[in-house]
């Protein structure tokens, strides 16, 4: 097993954090609490929108770590 | 007493312990069996195991409960913080973890920082897991008691007693394949409701949620101060990091590719069981019958109740036992781990042949169920809320140390102790002064706790070769076919 390690701003698992942590940050921060949509929230879709985001982000960030190890076991 | 939901449900539990009992002989051969499965989970079990350990009673009927008594936010908030607790394993922590070779969370703080830092972690878990039974043993009880028609703290005894005697007998290996079953029966039982609910509406979601809204017109509404949804969001979305129940899950895996991919599939399952748990909580909110239930988290037993025939609610119910079960088991192994793998033996007697090791664990597994079971028979808050209390508390303790751990070759063993003692004692100065909206302690005490690490570290700093060589191999690139 090689020990080199990626840079981190090529580190898959960092950059897909970041992206929670912007999303988050927007939503946490923004919190329209008082907006309401057809007698909703608007927090409520914001929220579901993220949990969506969670998903896909997680398939994302698979298969792009599985490429990326492919590539190295190659070099 | 209801015949054909009891005769279903203990169906279900004979054939949970026939599991142990199978596994029992395996499980013991060694502490590696007992702890982790051998190693050897595939992604397939896997998904299904880790999304059954961190879906459990909160994630039914405490999400709903919370939901129909708090508002449609609350529930959201829940899924919104739950739902990311397993990408957020991927993206920080299942790889690296698996890389290090460890059987436990207290073993990785002993391998990358020492001893002190163990034990230290050890009694926290042994504490938090304890506590986390409490919930699973609460909404044992109250389904018990409406499926058997016997009083709710006799059924906290029998069910606690259930659960723990195949995790006792068949170890990590029992509870992967009980998980199995367990995630699966409440993937199927939570969408067979929400379709039932559906079907009976006319496939009328927009109809149900205007029904909801005329029926409780704050149910769409933020009702709580922003800190609460803002305590629970953090607390539940680091919980797969910091829960050690769902951090054995990746010890288990064959390898950091199958640790990944079971996680990754695991998220999926969640959303979906979280977007038929919208529906249901809808619908438990248009029945109107939230301010006549003692425990508001039973809303979702009435939703069963109401919408499905008594053989569809024997199945969903033991679903709803299923995933108290599989999360309990997990609790239990985590805090069997944490005594006799962790204490026990990393400290106490490390000569301790194997088959001593898991013959305490097992040993401590009736003992920490029996002290839920004490608390559980006069539970101190909604299911949702005590679940809420304990990823608050892992959080302040275990979430710093670990994620820093992994990543900055600069953290020191100092600043590790520093901060897992910092934040624990924050959150539970905070806890009981009760100065905060409830949920939201995590706020003050995890900063704090990073701060901590940070600092610390970098006054006691540097670290040594060994630890910063055992940064790198956690993030050494691996071969592409291994363990697939």
């Amino acid at each position: 097993m090689s020990t080199t390690r990626r840079r981190l701003r090529n580190e898959p698992g960092l950059i897909s954090f970041v992206v929670v942590i912007l999303y988050s940050v927007f939503v946490w921060t923004w919190w329209p609490a008082d907006v309401l949509i057809g007698r909703i929230s608007l927090v409520i879709p914001l929220m579901s929108l993220g949990v969506a985001l969670w998903v896909v982000l997680s398939f994302v960030f698979v298969f792009w770590v599985e490429r990326l190890e492919s590539q190295e076991s190659v070099r | 007493m209801r015949v054909t939901e009891s005769v279903l449900v203990g169906l279900y539990l004979v054939g949970m312990t026939v599991v142990g009992i199978y596994f029992y002989k395996r499980a013991r051969s060694s502490e590696d069996d007992y702890f982790t499965a051998g190693r050897s989970i595939g992604t397939f079990v896997g998904a299904f195991a880790i999304f059954a350990a961190i879906a459990s009673s909160s994630s039914l009927m405490g999400a709903v409960g919370g939901g129909v008594a708090l508002g449609l936010p609350y529930f959201v908030t829940y899924a919104f913080g739950v739902v990311g607790a397993l990408p957020l394993v991927i993206f920080l922590v299942a790889g690296q973890l698996s890389k290090s070779g460890v059987r436990t969370v207290p073993d990785f703080f002993r391998q990358r920082f020492g001893v002190s830092v163990q034990i230290v972690a050890a009694v926290i878990v042994v504490l938090a897991m304890t506590f986390y039974l409490v919930p699973q043993l609460t909404a044992a009880g109250l389904i018990g008691s409406y499926v058997l028609g016997i009083n709710y703290g006799t059924a906290v005894v029998v069910l606690g007693l259930g659960f723990t005697l195949y995790a006792a007998l068949g170890g990590m290996w029992a509870i992967t394949y009980t998980d199995l079953v367990q995630g699966m029966i409440m993937l199927v039982g939570i969408v067979v409701l929400a379709g039932a609910i559906l079907f009976s509406r006319g496939w009328d979601f927009a109809g149900l949620l205007d029904e909801a809204l005329t029926v409780d017109p704050a149910f769409g509404e933020v009702t709580q101060p922003w800190m609460s949804y803002f305590g629970i969001f953090i607390a539940f979305i680091w919980f797969g990091i910091i829960s050690p129940s769902v951090v054995m899950r990746n010890f288990a895996s064959r390898s950091p590719f199958v640790a990944r991919r079971s996680s990754m599939w695991a998220t999926l399952i969640y959303a979906v069981l979280f977007a038929a748990g919208a529906v249901v909580a809808t619908a438990g909110a248009a029945m109107g019958r939230i301010d006549e239930l003692d425990n508001r988290d039973f809303i979702f037993i009435l939703a069963i109740e109401q919408y499905l025939p008594s053989i569809l609610a024997g199945i969903i119910l033991a679903g709803l036992l299923a995933a108290i079960m599989s999360s309990a088991d997990a609790m239990l192994l985590a805090i069997s781990a944490g005594v006799a793998h962790d204490l026990y033996k990393g400290v106490i007697n490390r000569q301790a042949a194997e088959r001593l090791v898991t013959g305490v664990g097992l040993a401590v597994m009736f003992l920490a169920v029996g002290l839920g079971i004490v608390f559980a028979l006069d539970p101190p808050g909604l299911i949702a809320v005590m679940v809420g209390w304990v990823g608050g508390f892992l959080l302040s303790s275990f979430g710093a140390p670990l994620v820093l751990g992994i990543w900055w070759r600069g953290a020191t063993t100092a600043g590790a102790l520093a901060g897992m003692v910092g934040g624990a004692a924050t959150f539970v100065v905070l806890m009981i002064g009760g100065w905060f909206p409830t949920n939201a302690e995590p706020i003050i005490a995890t900063p704090l706790s990073l701060a901590l690490v940070i600092v610390v570290s970098l006054v006691t700093g540097p670290t040594t070769p060994r630890q910063q060589d055992l940064v790198a191999r956690y993030h050494a690139a691996e071969p592409e076919t291994v363990g697939r």
